[in-house]
């Protein structure tokens, strides 16, 4: 079992198949070997590590992506687009905990749990206007008029016609 | 904004996905990373990255030089093949436009290219590297191989010339040759081919005319 301590201090005790899921994690225990010391996860809450280790609970022993993969990213992406059903109603989370859980996921090293939770924003973003993305996401314009102008000029060529 | 989206490989990350989820969309990617480019200047990069790596023609670059801009747009005549081609009459690049031009270059990895505008860049410098980042090319101009990086690792290109020998000679990493021509090379451009095809040392796949 391996011992983890959240940033509020919380600690949670998980199977070693588990968490290796994670690779910073995989890769500490491998350095420091057998040891009952908490590995103290300085970015991580405990609602988001709760959810993190549910999501690892879930995909137990299935296969982790190859460094050769992760070297070829686009075409692991491209058998991968889908998100399957119990992804779906796991990441089906409010928008401050969904990137949370991508905050988590990149910390950690957790591609899987990466790719679901940017596949799940990507689907919010799809057919979006500026305006509307900024709404979504809270974001303010920081370009003047002109600016913005300038970028929607270069980009003409990529309208739709 | 969350911070989440502060982090450039999440945005990237995100982003990529995008490209892929709306192939099948009535949006086209290209449409959504070009708003994302203009949502806020964190954004605008890595849109602009993703938005730019395939390119078909010179008119998105050319398109960025003040004085073309509403020749390419609103002539109506733009990406087509017709007799009367926008270029025409139109004068050179001078020096400041050409930096408008070179703007978005060094972004394009892939690049498709039929068109002839060989006058409007001729204030470009032969050794400038105007593409450093380009990995696939389909070629049909007898002036574009000037500028190639030397890295390119894949060419189609659609005529044979003399230019052929400028190719082989600049792009030394070249792994992926396809030479098509309409109809059965004879002559000229069998020779050609022949002779300069030796230069390519590193090729693993080659598809050519059958050769002398």
């Amino acid at each position: 079992m391996v011992h983890l301590v959240t940033s509020d201090n919380v600690e949670f005790v998980v199977d070693k198949e588990v968490v290796e899921r994670s690779v910073l994690i995989k890769n500490m225990l491998e350095d420091v070997g057998e040891t009952d010391q908490s590995i103290p996860l300085a970015n991580v809450s405990s609602a988001v590590l709760r959810k993190v280790i549910e999501y690892c609970e879930h995909h137990r022993g299935e296969p982790l992506p190859s460094a050769d993969a992760d070297q070829n990213q686009d075409e692991t992406r491209k058998r991968t687009t889908d998100i399957s059903e119990w992804d779906q109603k796991f990441i089906t989370v409010d928008q401050e905990m969904l990137f949370e859980i991508i905050l988590a996921a990149n910390y950690l090293d957790i591609k899987s749990l990466l790719d679901v939770g940017c596949k799940t924003v990507a689907n919010m973003i799809k057919g979006k206007t500026p305006d509307e993305i900024r709404r979504l996401f809270n974001i303010v314009n920081d370009f003047t008029p002109e600016e913005e102008a300038q970028i929607k000029k270069e980009n003409e060529w990529a309208e739709d016609r | 904004m969350h911070q989440a989206l502060l982090v450039p490989e999440v945005l990237l990350e995100i982003f990529a996905y995008l490209s892929i989820i709306s192939y099948t969309q009535t949006t086209s990617t290209q449409k959504l990373l070009a708003a994302l480019a203009r949502t806020c200047k964190i954004f605008h990069e890595p849109a602009m990255y993703l938005l730019w790596t395939e390119i078909h023609g010179l008119e998105p670059l050319l398109g960025c030089v003040t004085r073309l801009h509403p020749l390419i747009y609103h002539s109506g005549t733009w990406w087509d093949d017709s007799d009367e081609p926008w270029t025409k009459g139109v004068e050179p690049l001078s020096a400041h436009e050409a930096h408008q031009f070179l703007r978005h270059s060094s972004r394009i990895r892939t690049l498709n290219i039929k068109s002839e505008h060989p006058h409007l860049l001729s204030v470009i410098p032969a050794e400038a590297c105007v593409f450093p980042r380009l990995k696939s090319l389909s070629l049909s101009t007898t002036y574009l191989n000037l500028f190639l990086p030397h890295m390119l690792h894949r060419c189609h290109l659609l005529s044979v010339d003399e230019g052929l020998q400028s190719f082989v000679t600049r792009c030394i990493a070249l792994e992926h040759l396809c030479i098509y021509t309409p109809h059965d090379v004879h002559g000229t451009a069998n020779e050609l081919i022949s002779d300069r095809i030796h230069w390519c040392t590193r090729v693993v796949t080659l598809s050519c005319p059958i050769l002398d």
